[in-house]
């Protein structure tokens, strides 16, 4: 046994390639709908294709006729079951029943009537078009201003003013400050609907198990535990008889951080027929159907000295809810609030939300969720502040960050920003730009008649959701570590990453902390019956909340190895190291998989040690983290068509230590791209009477591979003191950064045309148009 | 009722399976589920598969989408999945450029990405490091693109292997099919008897536009008469008068096959579609589909291109501008076929293709539009198409507008003159993807980008 080992390099900090990679790579990976069970049946769904109905039948027998057909559902069958969850809870807030399936009344295009369910994909869909429902149509309303104005259609009849709450927040004294005001600067700026296009649509198998009286749920999701939780009380069945797996999950984005009826369907469905039930989601549907994000009208005001010293801000927020509440549908635009101070040392704030219900399908977090809507329109402000007061707007900037030496700096919206050195990504993005040489060829341009632009944008997010008190049902996470009898590391973690590659980071910790190789550790996450109660992966926690757990169930689990260590090397010093316990002393050792051996077959125990080598961690964070960031947007604007050019782009983000540098640099670009998605192409758009005009991947533009700018990518470091690694998180860092960034570069490139403000997306017609108009909207 | 296919080397034989079952989820059931279903429209990739199509005395890799193939159209091909890439345990050399990149997040996308990435490694006439544009086809929401690019930046030429060994031999020619209501003839009498006697089939060709009927809306055929296996509809004429495309010929082989075509067709090719759409999409169902905002129709009106029609009585010819007659309806007459499409020479000297959408390249037009010119040492217009998809009902040239310039000199006034004529002239409709007003206004500026871009090349 006494070899000598040499210390290994750690592999924390370095680009480890991904270790979900080949399995993807290779087509072997299984995603929900590569899943098949003998007699499995297939769902599809009859949906609304109106905005706003009433229904005044629905005939299912030429379906019942059609071939393969088992058996058809509509409201009446489910009237009894409990209702799709609102998690998020406000004083005063409105919630409709929502029903599994629609009962008298179509509140949305897509809103769920009626279930068939066939032996066949195609059996189903061909028999879902042979459902007759008679419909009413009914008046829609789909803008949340119209819809809070006097006169418009009620959503939902019983609430004739379609207000589902108003929330009010306010810190300091901001009438005061406006009343110091030298300068006030006001503006309407909007934060469009967005689909959030997973690349996988979503999808649930149930299978229900009769002589176990026992229900697995495969489900396409983002919260496996939650999921077990919430659809066994829509079902009135006992949690622990609900197994929730996910497979492999095809991008989530916050769209699948949610129950919604399908999942419930399907497990009432699959005990109903006693037959194995698949659905999955056409692309239309999940256009249609799964949450959108964003849909903010923000009437912004912003006072301030002459000097540039920023006073205070007033927020009136118009929140288009849509027709119902999905999880967390009333929270988002909270989070818009608190965020609403940026970096900047704001003292005096004040926010009013209007949540408002509409004939759409409802919003809830997509990508950024809350922050980049906050972002978005702090940055706009200050940028329209500095042209005010004819002030660089980095100059601006950097005179009202919070200072070096201010943190914790508590926020007028009540939060304490962790750490920060908010000049710094912003002093490196203009470094890398040249940003004096750059004003210098603006003004060229310029003089050519060329409409070039430069915009800046620093951002402050929350991230690591969140401490407990903050979410609805808990914002810690968990972890277990087993040493397996071989030596072998397994870690389960309550987090279910889908796309982000903690299989990789976490087992990256995992092989440091125990001095093993990384390929002797297997991360293991989305089984309830497996994997100890979690919460799940979204608002930028999976490693700050996540991996902190693991970090500490680590701790204590090498804790414990070094006691076996010790007692079997005879000593009191022990270190784990390359794969074996080590006498820090001698320099004897002795192999992990001897240790473990020892542990499960206990034939002799340290004093006061159990056998078995497993600890599992829950990990209540103190604290959110609060990465930041500056992005530099250099655009030229073609006068003929409208069409925008980005020429640079620059990102400097500063997500605290970084684990895995490729992991990080991949979140940053698909972060990117999804903020420029939003900047330039993507809206979703219903007319008056409901219609989602842009139904389809044709009528929504996303990114697409030969578009995407070059980012010039770089970071700052600043850890976190809210966990013991010191990272805050990344996931939705690039698309808070990216939209003001642009918008700001093109405001920038049309200002010499009066141009002030424009709402997204900025489309080639809408900026055509404002040229054509001399700068007018 | 039954035919045979090659997946992965291996022979499958197909029975009893509906006839608008989709390529996709057919191998799919077979187990492979590499490919999958992101759109089932041909917009997102996630189901690209490997077609093996002639290239000269061999054969090459053609990616395509699976879902946008009704099985039966496989019917003799020879097809490979993602799963047939690597070679045991080792990666092939793009799968293995995308994990050290770090290509894939979700994965939801990356074997659609692979495929594609591997037929452009493999592409015959390929040289240098993988372009992007090669991958416009695939959709990925989670990388940003970036890593994926850095990837197939790092491909160079494939090494010898099982791949490339069998590009050196012949690609199987697919014969005729008769399977549950799809009907693939041979020759052109078959055809003409098979619409007689099915006068309520759909015709198809490459299926990008008719399998997104049947996907999305659920239109199912009475009948599918598919044109792929006629020998007739394939033909490449080029001789000192005109050039004939034959109307079954897909983007790519007119592009392989037009070695003199003209920059404007290089210039089109990418602003039409994907590289996945157009290993299938045909001129002919381009044109016959008759979208008023197709980008084939502009391209080649401008070009004055006729239409060679046949039917069982016989051929007939027509000029293209007499081919749409209304929203979607063409000259056609039931029981007839588009041939061929004749574009005559010379070319004019100068000829530009405009596309205006969100995206501009692969998207739906707003306006696309085409201008062919000629004009001679004087600087006197002698020729002027203006061709435009997206400002009415139909496909169609700005004639009148077209009219004003011929014979004067072409210069800025002349180019405020035919605007002017346009704002009399064209009428386009408003929708979501763009009002009236901004498509006769792109209609009008993209003539004087045109003009813009030349002064600027003389310049230069």
């Amino acid at each position: 046994m006494a070899t000598t080992v040499s210390k290994p390099d750690l592999l924390v900090g370095k680009s480890i390639r991904r270790r979900e990679d080949p399995r993807l790579l290779t087509g072997t990976a299984i995603y929900l709908d590569d899943i098949k069970m003998p007699g499995m049946h297939h769902a599809c769904i009859v949906r609304s294709p109106h905005g706003a109905a009433r229904i005044k039948s629905i005939n299912t027998k030429p379906a019942l006729d059609r071939p393969g057909v088992a058996a058809v559902f509509t409201g009446a069958d489910i009237a009894s079951l409990g209702a799709v969850p609102c998690a998020a809870s406000l004083p005063g807030l409105r919630v409709p029943h929502h029903h599994l399936l629609a009962q008298d009344r179509v509140y949305y295009q897509g809103h769920p009537v009626a279930v068939v369910v066939a032996t066949d994909r195609y059996l189903a869909a061909d028999a879902a078009d042979a459902v007759e429902v008679e419909y009413e149509p009914l008046p829609a309303v789909t803008d949340p201003e119209k819809a809070i104005a006097a006169g418009a259609p009620a959503v939902h009849p019983e609430w004739a003013d379609n207000i589902a709450f108003t929330f009010h927040q306010e810190g300091g004294d901001t009438a005061q400050a406006f009343r110091d005001a030298e300068v006030i600067v006001k503006q309407r700026i909007t934060s469009q609907r967005l689909i959030p296009v997973a690349l996988e649509t979503r999808g649930v198998v149930a299978d229900w198990r009769p002589g176990e009286k026992s229900l697995t749920l495969f489900s396409s999701t983002q919260i496996p535990h939650l999921m077990r939780s919430l659809v066994a009380g829509i079902l009135g069945m006992p949690e622990n008889l609900l197994r929730v797996i996910t497979p492999e999950v095809g991008g989530g984005f916050g769209s699948k951080l949610n129950v919604y009826a399908e999942e419930a369907l399907m497990a009432f469905i699959a005990k109903r027929i006693n037959k194995p039930v698949k659905w999955v989601e056409s692309r239309r549907e999940n256009f249609q159907a799964t949450i959108h994000g964003r849909g903010h009208v923000d009437y912004f005001e912003l006072a301030a000295k002459r000097d540039g010293t920023m006073l205070g801000l007033k927020l009136k927020l118009i929140a288009d809810l849509g027709a119902y509440h999905q999880l967390l549908t009333p929270a988002i635009p909270t989070l818009s609030v608190l965020m609403m101070p940026g970096l900047y040392r704001f003292k005096n704030v004040t926010a009013d939300i209007v949540g408002v219900f509409t004939n759409c399908v409802p919003t809830d977090a997509y990508r950024g969720a809350g922050r980049p809507e906050a972002t978005h329109g702090i940055e706009r402000m200050v940028d329209m502040l500095a042209r005010e007061l004819n002030m660089d707007p980095v100059e601006l900037r950097l005179k009202n960050f919070v200072g070096n030496d201010e943190f914790p700096f508590p926020t007028a919206t009540g939060l304490s920003y962790d750490s920060g050195n908010y000049a710094a990504p912003l002093k490196q993005a203009l470094a890398q730009a040249g940003y004096p040489e750059l004003r210098t060829e603006q003004a060229q341009a310029r003089k050519e008649g060329r409409l070039m632009g430069i915009g800046i944008a620093t951002y402050g997010e929350i991230c690591a959701l969140g401490p407990s008190a903050a979410l609805p049902a808990g914002g810690w996470e968990s972890a277990t570590v087993k040493i397996e009898p071989s030596g072998k590391v397994t870690v389960m973690t309550g987090a279910s990453p889908h796309g982000q590659g903690e299989e990789t980071t976490f087992a990256q910790m995992a092989a440091d902390a125990l001095g093993v190789g990384i390929d002797d550790v297997l991360v293991v996450h989305g089984d309830t019956a497996v994997v100890q109660y979690g919460i799940g992966t979204f608002g930028s926690r999976g490693t700050a909340v996540g991996g902190a757990a693991l970090f500490y169930a680590l701790e204590e689990l090498k804790a414990k190895v070094r006691k076996f260590g010790a007692m079997m090397l005879d000593t009191d010093s022990v270190t784990l190291s390359g794969g074996a316990c080590v006498d820090e002393k001698t320099g004897k050792s002795i192999s992990f998989a001897e240790v473990a051996a020892a542990a499960y077959h206990a034939k002799k125990l340290p004093p006061n040690t159990e056998p078995g080598l497993v600890s599992t961690h829950f990990w209540e964070p103190p604290n959110f983290t609060f990465p930041f960031g500056a992005h530099l947007v250099v655009t030229e604007v073609d006068r003929e068509t409208g069409n925008i050019e980005i020429k640079r782009y620059i990102a400097v983000d500063d997500c605290g230590k970084i684990i895995n540098p490729l992991l990080v640099a991949g979140q940053v670009h698909g972060g990117v791209a999804q903020g420029l998605g939003q900047a330039l192409w993507e809206q979703a758009v219903y007319d008056d009477t409901g219609q989602l005009l842009t139904g389809e991947l044709t009528d929504y533009a996303i990114p697409k591979a030969h578009f995407m700018p070059w980012i010039e990518s770089s970071h700052t470091c600043t850890p976190s003191p809210v966990n013991p690694m010191g990272v805050k998180g990344v996931g939705e860092a690039g698309t808070i950064g990216c939209s003001p960034a642009v918008v700001n570069s093109v405001v920038d490139a049309l200002a010499p045309l009066g141009v002030r403000h424009i709402d997204m997306p900025l489309t080639p017609e809408k900026i055509w148009k404002m040229i054509a108009q001399g700068g007018q909207a | 009722m039954a035919f045979d296919f090659t997946l992965n080397g291996r022979k499958v034989h197909v029975a009893g399976v509906p006839p608008q079952t989709t390529l996709l989820d057919f191998i799919r059931g077979q187990g492979l589920t590499g490919a999958k279903e992101g759109c089932a429209e041909g917009e997102c990739g996630a189901c690209t598969v490997l077609l093996v199509k002639a290239n000269g005395s061999g054969s090459a890799f053609v990616p395509v989408n699976s879902c946008l193939m009704f099985l039966p159209m496989a019917a003799g091909q020879e097809i490979y999945t993602v799963e047939a890439l690597a070679n045991g345990g080792r990666l092939a050399e793009c799968q293995q450029a995308m994990v050290d990149q770090g290509g894939s997040q979700c994965g939801y996308c990356t074997p659609g990405f692979v495929v594609s990435m591997f037929a452009e490694q493999y592409r015959p006439e390929r040289s240098g490091p993988c372009d992007v544009h090669a991958l416009s086809g695939n959709l990925c929401r989670c990388t940003g693109y970036r890593p994926i690019a850095d990837a197939a930046a790092t491909l160079g030429a494939p090494a010898a292997d099982r791949f490339t060994e069998r590009m050196q031999r012949p690609a199987p020619s697919i014969g005729a099919v008769n399977h549950g209501g799809f009907l693939r003839p041979t020759t052109l009498a078959e055809c003409f008897a098979l619409l007689a006697a099915h006068p309520g089939a759909r015709k198809v060709a490459g299926g990008t536009d008719v399998a997104v009927e049947s996907n999305l809306r659920g239109r199912r055929f009475d009948a599918l008469i598919s044109l792929e296996a006629l020998e007739e509809l394939r033909v490449f004429r080029a001789s000192a008068n005109e050039i004939e495309i034959g109307a079954g010929l897909t983007l790519t082989e007119i592009s392989a096959r037009w070695t003199a075509a003209p920059a404007v067709w290089h210039e089109w090719l990418p602003l039409f579609a994907s590289p996945l759409i157009r290993n299938r999409a045909t001129l002919g169902g381009n044109l016959a589909t008759a979208s008023p905002i197709g980008d084939g129709p502009p391209l080649l009106l401008a070009l004055d291109a006729r239409v060679r029609i046949a039917g069982p009585q016989g051929e007939r010819m027509l000029p293209l501008d007499q081919f749409f007659r209304g929203y979607r309806q063409t000259a056609l007459q039931p029981g007839e076929l588009l041939l061929s499409v004749i574009v005559p020479e010379p070319l004019p000297a100068l000829a530009r293709f405009y596309k205006a959408a969100k995206r501009r390249m692969d998207d739906i037009s707003t306006v696309a539009a085409c201008f062919a010119f000629d004009i001679d040492d004087r600087g006197v217009v002698r020729r002027a198409r203006m061709a435009y998809g997206g400002v009415a009902a139909i496909p169609l040239r700005a004639v009148e507008a077209e009219e004003t310039i011929v014979g004067a000199r072409w210069n800025e006034s002349a180019v405020h003159r035919a605007q002017d004529v346009m704002e009399r002239t064209l009428r386009p409709i408003s929708d979501h993807r763009g009002s009236a007003a901004y498509r006769l206004a792109l209609a009008q500026n993209l003539l004087e980008k045109f003009w813009w871009e030349q002064q600027a090349e003389a310049a230069a």
